[in-house]
């Protein structure tokens, strides 16, 4: 027994390994020297002085957009979260329910998701321009031009933006999830004449509850650290997220200590909100290898 | 599992051969060949001595360049290669990048206000020694301005003496006012180009004017702006720096530590002055293309410098060049010049001969080409007297603009530079806030304050690394 | 009982089905439009001339089709078959590499349970978590110290460490697989090897592929990591080719309609892909027949 014991564990760290190579060189070192550094004042010049805790003193006493970035973070990452698999669990159980040209439109739902960011945010940015494409459109219906990127919508431009991107890859991922759900369970349902609400409560749910808990812990990662759009679209104070604003402090200020320190703050913000997750939704995934 | 194998195959095999063909077509990375027919690889490799050069250059430009490598330099430096490289995000952030990592060019373009962080850290080689032992230039052919960009005396940390540490390729000043002569009433002619002091040259305007001069040439048609009457040109700001200093003031405080000084009432008043101005102009909504928009005469005046006229086809209007305004009369009008883009040598490069030879042959070179299309002003000045010669110069336009642009070089400054705070930073931050304040979003006491605290934030962060 | 019962339901559902179908379609095409409209009017602006673009008067179709933008697009920028074949390069070995890595790990993870996986398995997820920002510069200053910057190098490494992401959900997957036909081939004398690759990857052909095909067009249009390395443009992937030819300003104006033709030519590969993905990934579906197949 004990012999079965010692091979597993072997085993497991064999096949683990290649992943185990790359974190400690491309993951846990880089992360170490930025450790390092947010307890540093770095310009890029020199060498890195320690100043001990000041980065985050001063992040917390008197950086003054500390909490809006957080804030708008948080925003950002729920809305589109909500959205995005709402939308993509919905028009993949539509998708999935129709007799043909399934494909179709799975295709052409993806088609957004397909398109290079550079080539997408062009695209969003004419759009929303003041003389843009939209407010052409609105002129020509006869309406008032609207603003799009204003302190008031620039955020919900964004998220659009974003969902409009995002689904695509939802129900790419749904569909086959969807599909999975074995048909006998389905067939048995509607023998016992249970209407389609019940069926997809107590059958598909359950049944694609390892992809919804996968993609909606996806989501919530990525979406924490989104800086993309909000880079490329602008939209000022209402859109920065918390890692646009370690971007520019690292790109452009060259501040490095303190973007570090900012990065960590955000860092431990994501594995909160990630860990309450785990432990709160674990338990409801059901996984057919009866784990 | 027989389909299973098949496909695994098939994807296999299609994606080696692509990849082979990638290999082929595409430049592999690391060390494998370009594409370019007479260029190759590897440092020192063929016995050449090879100098590496970043630029600002685009791959236009870029590509002229190597051609004019091989038309002229190679021939006289058969010796030399010069391996050109080009950046298309944060040129300086990617330099200090390549610093600390020990991987930088020999040769590097460089600006006076982001010169800074080189020099306190000693990545720069002095180059007078160079211009010394050279037979084709020399530092007295360079323009004085290139001493107030360039010279550093690390003693008394002080610009204006003390070795050199880069050199300019060209320069004009780039705040001074362009304006569309037709579209200016004979009154308005004569207050912008009335030469009370009588030497020759049209007088600055004063603020007042200034501001008058703007809300009369700004026309509308309903909500909509049919004629512009002043838009920025260049960074907004530059263009905000260059009214401050013409106030008498700076954005920052030597004496507080460096400090801004956004919220000092006097600058505050340029501050809003300037703002209003934009703001009466729809600046946050004309996008970012200004000098198109005065090509095609919807503008009355905008800041500029030299090269405009050829880059965007200004000589095709009855252009008129002013000095920019000053607060009253009493104030010496000091445009700027946010050029004297130049370059430098690695402290650390092991090439710094060759180095050196490549910039004196690109002085040399562009010297007479930039004098031929009339651009910027060459920074050796036997090269610039040819830009006056009307036989050189033929375009009646851009001979006028050019003299007046000359005389402006005498009384030019360098912009105003925060060891503590580099220009990209301020232009980023007012880049940040400026849209809320037009837009109503932010009170003027509100923009001035956030202004001072992200400026205070970045030198306080600088000199906390120290 | 049941046999009436159902003869009577089969009548309405056949009716029920139909309406049902109409429905569903017509929701699915409207929202289509509203998907797809974007990439037409950037298909539509791709193919107008530089005037009527700028004319300011918005056109759904062009009233001069400019079909020399895409020869343009070629003809103006000598680079741009170089930076496809880069592109194509970075792409093949990188998803390689991160695929089979991927797999091998997931495996390693899903079907080994020892305290020591499960802590790890906890480190992975948290690597997840980091902001990309805050081992970017280390990262470069490492591969600047090695004198490996300025090439793909730094782009392609790292993908031996494999992709948390798809570690994460080839678990997932794995774990869906029921243990006893795994058992069934140790019984058999499978060792651990045999097992994964017979019986574990075929049953995980639509996650495999899946990722492939994200993975794939990810590095397509990959901009962010090529950004800080790649410095000479001959080296450059597509979108950084793109985004200087943006960068690049003739008279103040870009020449977005050919920007636009160069966006659709770059984004047409990803669509294949696409649909080549989603046949393989079809046949997949067909495969997960478990303990029958």
């Amino acid at each position: 027994m004990r012999r079965k014991k010692d091979k597993t564990v072997l085993q497991c760290l064999a096949y683990i390994s290649p992943w185990i190579i790359g974190f400690l060189c491309f993951g846990l070192f880089p992360m170490g020297y930025s450790l390092y550094m947010s307890f540093c004042s770095y310009q890029m010049v020199g060498e890195p002085k320690f100043v001990g805790f000041q980065n985050y003193i001063d992040l917390f006493t008197t950086e003054r957009y500390f909490l809006k970035t957080i804030e708008n973070t948080f925003v950002f990452m729920g809305f589109t979260t909500v959205f995005g698999m709402g939308l993509g669990l919905g028009f993949a159980l539509l998708i999935n329910s129709i007799p043909k040209f399934k494909r179709f439109f799975q295709t052409l739902y993806y088609l957004p998701a397909i398109l290079p960011f550079i080539a997408g945010t062009m695209l969003w940015e004419s759009m929303y321009a003041q003389y843009g494409i939209l407010n052409s459109v609105l002129n020509t219906v006869g309406m008032e031009r609207v603003k799009f990127m204003s302190q008031d919508n620039a955020m919900r431009s964004l998220i659009l933006m974003a969902v409009w991107g995002n689904i695509g890859g939802k129900i790419t991922m749904f569909l086959p999830a969807v599909a999975g759900v074995p048909s006998e369970l389905m067939e048995s349902m509607d023998l016992d004449g249970a209407s389609s609400w019940k069926k997809f409560v107590h059958v598909t749910l359950p049944m694609i509850s390892p992809t919804i808990f996968y993609l909606l812990i996806m989501d919530i990662i990525g979406g924490l650290q989104a800086y993309g759009p909000m880079m490329m679209l602008g939209g000022g104070t209402a859109t920065r997220t918390a890692t646009l604003q370690i971007y520019n402090y690292a790109m452009t200020d060259r501040m490095m200590g303190y973007a570090s320190a900012y990065s960590w703050i955000v860092f431990v913000i994501v594995m909160i909100v990630t860990f309450i997750f785990f432990k709160f939704g674990g338990r409801k995934v059901y996984y057919a290898d009866g784990d | 599992m027989k389909l299973f194998k098949k496909i695994v195959c098939i994807t296999l095999a299609l994606g080696l051969a692509l990849s082979i063909a990638a290999c082929e077509t595409g430049g592999n990375g690391g060390g494998g060949g370009g594409n370019d027919d007479d260029d190759y690889f590897g440092g020192g490799a063929g016995g050449k001595t090879v100098v590496r050069f970043y630029s600002f250059n685009n791959s236009e430009t870029n590509a002229e360049l190597k051609k004019a490598l091989k038309d002229d330099f190679y021939v006289k430096n058969p010796d030399i290669y010069v391996q050109t490289e080009i950046s298309t995000g944060s040129f300086y952030t990617n330099l200090l990048n390549d610093f600390a990592g020990k991987v930088e060019a020999d040769v590097f373009g460089m600006e006076p206000g982001e010169i800074y962080p080189f020099l306190s850290a000693g990545y720069l080689e002095p180059l007078d020694n160079y211009f010394a032992a050279s037979e084709t230039v020399s530092l007295d052919d360079v323009w004085d301005i290139n001493k107030a960009a360039y010279s550093y005396d690390s003693d008394t940390k002080t610009f204006g003496s003390g070795k050199t540490y880069a050199v300019m390729k060209d320069w004009t000043t780039d705040s001074m006012l362009f304006y569309n002569r037709s579209l200016f009433t004979a009154d308005q002619l004569a207050m912008i180009e009335a030469d009370d002091d009588g030497d020759g040259v049209a007088d600055p305007l004063t603020f007042a004017e200034f501001e008058t001069l703007c809300d009369q040439l700004l026309k509308r048609s309903g909500s909509t702006i049919t004629q512009y009457s002043f838009l920025p040109g260049l960074a907004e700001a530059k263009v905000l720096a260059q009214f401050i200093t013409n106030a008498g003031l700076s954005w920052f405080d030597p004496a507080n530590g460096y400090q801004s000084t956004f919220t000092n009432p006097a600058v505050k008043e340029v501050v809003k002055y300037y703002y209003d101005i934009l703001g009466k102009n729809d600046v946050n909504n004309v996008g970012s293309t200004f000098m198109p928009i005065f090509a095609q005469g919807k503008v009355a005046m905008i800041m500029g410098g030299l090269y405009c006229i050829e880059a965007y086809g200004l000589d095709s209007l009855d252009l008129g060049v002013a000095y920019p305004p000053v607060k009253d009369d009493s104030i010496e009008c000091k445009p700027y010049t946010t050029g004297c883009v130049g370059f430098a040598i690695s402290s650390r490069s092991k090439v710094k001969d060759a180095a050196f030879k490549f910039i004196e042959w690109y002085l040399n070179y562009y010297g007479a080409i930039d004098a031929r299309k009339c651009n910027n002003f060459p920074a050796m000045k036997k090269y610039a007297n040819d830009m006056l010669n009307p036989e050189v110069n033929t375009d009646p336009v851009r001979l006028r603009c050019t003299q007046f642009f000359h005389d402006s070089l005498s009384k030019a400054v360098v912009i105003d530079r925060n060891p503590y705070c580099s220009q990209a930073s301020l232009e980023s931050v007012e880049f940040a806030y400026t849209g809320e304040y037009l837009e109503g979003e932010m009170s003027f006491n509100e923009f001035c304050e956030t202004l001072d605290y992200e400026i205070n934030k970045r030198v306080r962060q600088a000199k906390q690394a120290e | 009982m049941a046999t009436t019962k159902t003869k009577n339901a089969f009548g309405d559902r056949r009716v029920r089905t139909r309406i049902k179908n109409i429905v569903f379609y017509t929701i699915l095409c409207i929202v289509g439009i509203m998907m797809i409209l974007p990439t037409f009017v950037m298909v539509t602006s791709s193919l107008k001339t530089y005037d009527e673009y700028y004319s300011m008067v918005f056109t759904f179709l062009p009233k001069e089709w400019a079909f020399d933008n895409y020869v343009r697009v070629f003809q103006e920028n000598a680079d741009f078959m170089t930076w496809i074949g880069n592109t194509l390069m970075h792409m093949v070995t990188s998803t390689a590499i991160c695929t089979i890595s991927s797999i091998f790990v997931a495996y390693g993870f899903a079907k080994f349970r020892c305290k020591l996986a499960d802590a790890l398995f906890m480190v992975l997820l948290c690597t997840m978590m980091i902001p990309w920002a805050v081992t970017m510069i280390p990262s470069y200053i490492v591969w600047a110290r090695l004198g490996m910057t300025d090439s793909y190098w730094p782009l392609i490494l790292p993908s031996i460490g494999g992709s948390a992401f798809y570690i994460f959900m080839f678990k997932q997957n794995m774990r869906g697989i029921p243990n006893e036909m795994i058992e069934a081939a140790e019984i058999d004398g499978a060792n651990s090897f045999r097992r994964l690759w017979w019986i574990i990857v075929p049953n995980c052909i639509p996650a495999i592929v899946t990722m492939i095909l994200f993975t794939s067009m990810g590095i397509w249009g990959d901009y962010l990591g090529p950004l800080i390395y790649l410095r000479q443009p001959y080296k450059f992937n597509i979108s950084l080719g793109l985004n200087m030819l943006r960068a690049q300003t003739t008279q103040g104006k870009q020449d977005t309609p050919m920007l636009l033709a160069a966006s659709v030519l770059m984004a047409i590969p990803s669509v294949v892909m696409y649909f080549v993905g989603t046949k393989i990934f079809a046949k997949g579906i067909s495969l997960q027949g478990g303990l029958k197949g």
